[in-house]
């Protein structure tokens, strides 16, 4: 997939028609347990695509059983540098704002792991010595299980997670597409966010849980889409984020109570709908939410 | 003078939890939450607010209207797609330069955009360094070198002899800044399987850094026979696992009072944490 990215504004990934995301400001508040549960709840009576987002720290694949999939490679165009044209100008050098290139000794370094792949250097080398080459930066994993997964993995010391982000929403092939974003409010989150319908902001009743949520919160009015609360563990901690949801007119869609054996069952890769009828109850509800797209953003 | 990292790799095992109990236990520490997308350890540790710095980031582009002769040399060279009817989506804009570096007439300007801020609080334990990055902001990894030098900065002045660095979730850049260099990380992990996947993974990140790691396993009740499984593969990498954390309600307590576990004496969880300090002090000597 090397080449220009994406224009990010007001386009669809793949062919989906409805894109649901699942994101949240704090870590392990049971995203990666929502989304899951929820693409099974909703690939009863639909053509679901799973999307694990979340290319740092990948999960989802630990909850589904019997997945194949294909594995391919997230590129990104890496500068490499002829030493046969290259006249040691240092031009290079002094344009890279990542300071990913060096002149040693009269030849230009090219320190990968920092490369944001703008093409500056090459557009910009006076001897045309800088030419363009596949850096791989990741993997999009794409099958099938219960219903259509793909996963995107940042390599290790890469950066440019943004990318590989990017490569795994445009795998989608099928209508209605669940996406587990990354944990926080950062580059990363935005980009998972990014073009969808509808976005359940999961929380917990905790003061990190608060704090996160209202980051992630303005996150998500920043582009303008739609959302509401899943407050997840709901019966510990206390209501301060129920209240700041009633004041900022965020809608609180569930409210999900602590179940140490959904806890345990989780660690063991087993899913909450599987535990008791309520729980499979509690997720066709919240799936019956999240595809109306209910939910206020003020 | 030394610094121990805090991370995870999942999010949500207990970090922040457990860097409160240690700053609370230690004694000339400066901590330093580069959490910055989510920084969480002044709720604990009875931070009064500092003065607040502007962080900027790398610079943006802007288009000065007056000296674009409307070419597009800019938007054709932008792999960001942030330049639209002449003009950068700020948002979007990576500051690689490209733009102003094409530009025939020079009408690309570089402009600072805040990108977040950054602080040093004073805390009931010593000084907090922390920061806030705005959402869907790039450059976390330089803010979190921003915190990272800050910190060191106060150690410098004799505020402390030990950095204590609570560390971002995930694996990518802010947690490579937030790792490099110190003496050594402690992995909080927990029993689950995408626990274990992930402790993998920054296990992989520290080796390929050269980092002195040590584990602990935090709700290790959650699930006894992974417990065995995470101590087994910290074995198979020869990383000690210094403390184990049972399940405990007193840490919601804790933080719901704005408060450190170890600060409830009956707390399982902070006994646990107490027993673990003792162990890692006598490393970081």
């Amino acid at each position: 997939m090397i080449g220009r990215f994406e224009r990010p504004i007001h386009v669809k990934w793949g062919v989906s028609l409805l894109l649901i995301a699942v994101a949240s400001g704090k870590g392990g508040t049971g995203k990666t347990t929502i989304a899951v549960n929820l693409a099974m709840v909703l690939s009863e009576t639909n053509s679901v695509c799973l999307v694990d987002a979340d290319a740092e720290q990948p999960n989802a694949h630990l909850l589904l059983k019997d997945l194949e999939y294909e594995a391919s490679d997230v590129v990104v165009p890496m500068p490499v540098i002829d030493n046969d044209l290259c006249s040691g100008c240092g031009e290079c050098v002094q344009v890279c704002a990542h300071n990913a290139l060096a002149l040693v000794g009269g030849k230009v370094m090219v320190f990968s792991d920092l490369c944001h792949s703008c093409g500056g250097c090459v557009l910009l080398c006076p001897e045309g010595a800088i030419v363009e080459r596949e850096r791989t930066i990741g993997t999009v994993r794409r099958g099938v299980a219960e219903f259509e997964f793909i996963q995107g993995e940042l390599n290790v010391t890469q950066m440019l997670v943004q990318s590989v982000i990017r490569a795994a929403k445009q795998a989608i092939g099928q209508q209605l597409a669940i996406i587990d974003c990354p944990p926080g409010s950062s580059c990363a989150m935005v980009e998972a966010i990014r073009g969808v319908d509808y976005c359940l902001l999961v929380t917990e009743p905790t003061p990190f849980g608060l704090h996160d949520l209202q980051l992630a919160h303005e996150a998500v009015r920043s582009y303008q889409i739609p959302s509401g609360v899943v407050v997840n563990r709901c019966d510990i901690g206390d209501d301060a984020v129920l209240k700041y949801c009633q004041a900022s007119g965020l809608s609180v869609v569930a409210e999900l109570p602590y179940d140490l054996n959904v806890a345990r069952a989780g660690s063991r890769g087993k899913l909450a709908i599987e535990v008791s009828k309520e729980w499979n109850d509690r997720f066709s509800d919240l799936a019956r939410i999240a595809v109306a797209g209910k939910g206020g953003l003020k | 003078m030394k610094q121990l990292a805090v991370i995870s790799g999942k999010g949500g095992t207990g970090k922040t939890t457990v860097v409160g109990g240690l700053c609370a236990l230690a004694s000339d520490a400066v901590f330093v939450d580069a959490d910055v997308d989510a920084a969480n350890l002044g709720l604990i540790l009875g931070t009064h607010p500092g003065q607040r710095h502007p962080f900027y980031g790398l610079k943006k582009a802007s288009i000065d209207r007056k000296r674009c002769v409307e070419c597009l040399s800019c938007a054709d060279a932008c792999r960001q797609n942030a330049i639209f009817d002449f003009e950068v989506d700020t948002k979007i804009c990576a500051g690689c330069r490209v733009c102003y570096h094409v530009c025939p007439e020079k009408a690309v300007d570089l402009i600072d955009v805040i990108q977040g801020h950054w602080e040093v609080s004073d805390t009931r334990y010593g000084y907090l360094v922390h920061a806030r990055l705005c959402p869907g902001a790039s450059n976390s990894g330089q803010l979190v070198s921003k915190v990272r030098s800050q910190g060191q900065q106060l150690v410098d002045s004799n505020a402390g002899s030990l950095i204590i660095i609570d560390g971002p979730a995930g694996s990518g850049c802010p947690v490579i800044s937030a790792i490099t260099g110190v003496d050594l990380v402690l992995i909080v992990t927990e029993p689950s399987l995408s626990g274990i996947r992930d402790l993998k993974k920054v296990v992989s990140l520290c080796e390929h850094f050269r980092l002195q790691m040590v584990a602990c396993i935090n709700k290790y009740d959650l699930n006894r026979d992974l417990m065995v499984d995470i101590e087994e593969a910290c074995k198979n990498r020869g990383i000690d696992v210094v403390g184990r954390i049972p399940l405990d309600r007193s840490v919601m307590e804790a933080m719901t009072a704005g408060r450190v576990v170890v600060s409830y004496p009956d707390s399982d969880a902070g006994c646990a944490i107490n027993e673990m300090w003792r162990g890692l002090e006598h490393r970081l000597r």
